[in-house]
């Protein structure tokens, strides 16, 4: 089923916000009911349960469409927006929560129709995965809009949040981009070249998304990943000039995505750069002794994030000449090579390259490079 | 069969978790509040112990520390069952004593293989 982004909407109001939610809530709602008669009017093994799992489905999204309007209904300001000092962690939570419940009733019911005996039950099993479908694509819309509502925030925690008495909740509210006005804008010189496709990898939307924009403003194209194996799966299908990644994130932490990374000959040429939080210098200085190019701290100053991504890309498209180099080289030597045995046979051939071969790989040698500096 | 103990407030959270859980072939106890999850670690000593982190009466990070300074409970494993929402709750939950974490929502193979681990 389409995925459709909020980010992807042109004009991103309160209003495209809603709309986007009530659609899938309905269509949840649509679906609950008629499965529901369907297995009234069947007959099941397990009919109570699975009318009883459907009405808690039922309950969860008539909970997030309650929620849902309360946001759009009166936690929106005079100019249109949603307030972001109501849109606290409690509310975040609170909405989060019926999703989830929307999306593991459906598991269940997906698992006992799998399960099951009666070929009627197991018929049903699209649907349940169906449903289970809607509940994850309205997990991440709640999601995007989370980070959206985050996004526009000024970086400073609302009252709300302390209460919910997180102690890291204020580093959090500062980890994004500061922007430093004592610092003079360095100007795009000619020589700078903003050009390369980077791979975000960090599980905070918030941070992916910040990093996503302001690397955008500088004509990067960024692609995110939200854990590490996505990013693994990311990396395996495309090449990515450098990839910016997370320290402690769940499941698979940063130290291990590098350890992946380094143990596989596709990839480890490629340049890794470690985001960090203040507090963690030694795993910092662990990744590089481990192989990581560089590392970033947050909160990010957006001169230097920009001046150490060049010098990785820079590096790289060095490298990447140097191999491109290195492999012609190969091939002339090959080609020279297979002339060299074209005129003699392969036992002279062999004394030769024994004997005289200073003087004839020298000539060789020799043409080869002019061929290649032609070709730059 | 194992014994789990999951300390969980939330009834269709609880309800979901101990019907997959079951399922898969464990012995399930139910403590739906901070002071009733200590009180049910002493008493039926599980042989791990689920525990969502926002508990009423006492919170999840009281509830571990407590679990785990009580000689009789501290060696039984814990794993932390954090909202995505709050920032900071992972560490929280580490530095109070936890042995794992897990997200919300729940991915139970992701799970089970964090109870397989300690176990």
């Amino acid at each position: 089923m389409s995925t459709s982004s909020l980010r992807s909407s042109p004009t991103l109001d309160v209003e495209t916000l809603g709309n986007e939610l009530r659609k899938p809530i309905q269509k949840v709602l649509n679906r609950v009911n008629r499965l529901s008669l369907q297995v009234k009017q069947g007959s099941f093994d397990d009919k109570e349960q699975m009318l009883t799992d459907l009405g808690k489905i039922e309950n969860a999204t008539k909970q997030l469409s309650r929620l849902v309007e309360d946001v759009f209904r009166q936690r929106v300001t005079p100019d249109g927006q949603i307030d972001t000092n109501s849109f606290s962690a409690t509310v975040r939570h609170d909405l989060r929560t019926p999703v989830n419940a929307i999306i593991g009733y459906s598991e269940m019911l997906l698992e006992d129709a799998e399960a099951s005996s009666s070929s009627a039950q197991a018929d049903l099993a699209d649907e349940f995965e169906e449903l289970m479908t809607i509940g994850h694509h309205l997990l991440s819309l709640i999601n995007e809009l989370i980070s959206f509502v985050k996004g526009r925030e000024a970086p400073k925690p609302s009252k709300a949040d302390l209460v919910d008495a997180s102690p890291h909740l204020l580093e959090d509210a500062f980890q994004t981009i500061t922007h430093d006005p004592s610092l003079p804008e360095i100007p795009a010189t000619p020589a700078e070249v903003n050009e390369g496709t980077l791979l975000v990898v960090d599980d905070k939307d918030s941070n992916r998304e910040l990093l996503s924009r302001q690397l955008g403003r500088y004509g990067f194209t960024v692609e995110t990943a939200e854990n590490g194996l996505q990013a693994l799966k990311m990396m395996a299908e495309k090449e990515y000039d450098t990839i910016l990644l997370d320290v402690l994130m769940p499941e698979l932490n940063g130290f291990q995505v590098l350890a992946a990374v380094q143990a596989d000959p596709k990839l480890k040429h490629i340049p890794v750069i470690m985001i960090s939080a203040l507090d963690e210098i030694d795993s910092v200085v662990r990744c590089i002794e481990m192989g990581a190019q560089d590392y970033l701290q947050k909160p990010f100053n957006p001169t230097i994030l920009k001046a150490k991504i060049n010098a990785t890309l820079e590096r790289k498209r060095l490298r990447d000449r140097e191999q491109a180099y290195l492999k012609r080289l190969k091939q002339e030597q090959e080609k020279s090579e297979k002339l060299l045995l074209n005129i003699l046979p392969r036992p002279i051939a062999e004394r030769l390259k024994g004997g005289i071969q200073s003087h004839s790989s020298c000539t060789l040698q020799w043409r080869s490079c002019s061929a290649l500096t032609a070709a730059w | 069969m194992p014994k789990i103990l999951l300390v969980e407030d939330n009834e269709m959270n609880r309800d979901m978790l101990s019907r997959r859980l079951k399922r898969k072939g464990f012995d399930i106890s139910i403590a739906v509040d901070g002071g009733q999850g200590v009180d049910m670690a002493e008493a039926e000593l599980p042989d791990l112990i689920l525990m969502d982190m926002s508990l009423p009466v006492k919170d999840g990070w009281t509830a571990t520390r407590e679990i785990k300074s009580n000689e009789k409970t501290r060696n039984i494993p814990v794993i932390a069952l954090t909202a995505h929402a709050m920032a900071g709750d992972r560490e929280q939950a580490l530095a109070a004593g936890c042995d794992d974490y897990d997200t919300k929502p729940i991915e139970l193979p992701r799970l089970l293989d964090k109870i397989n681990n300690l176990l």
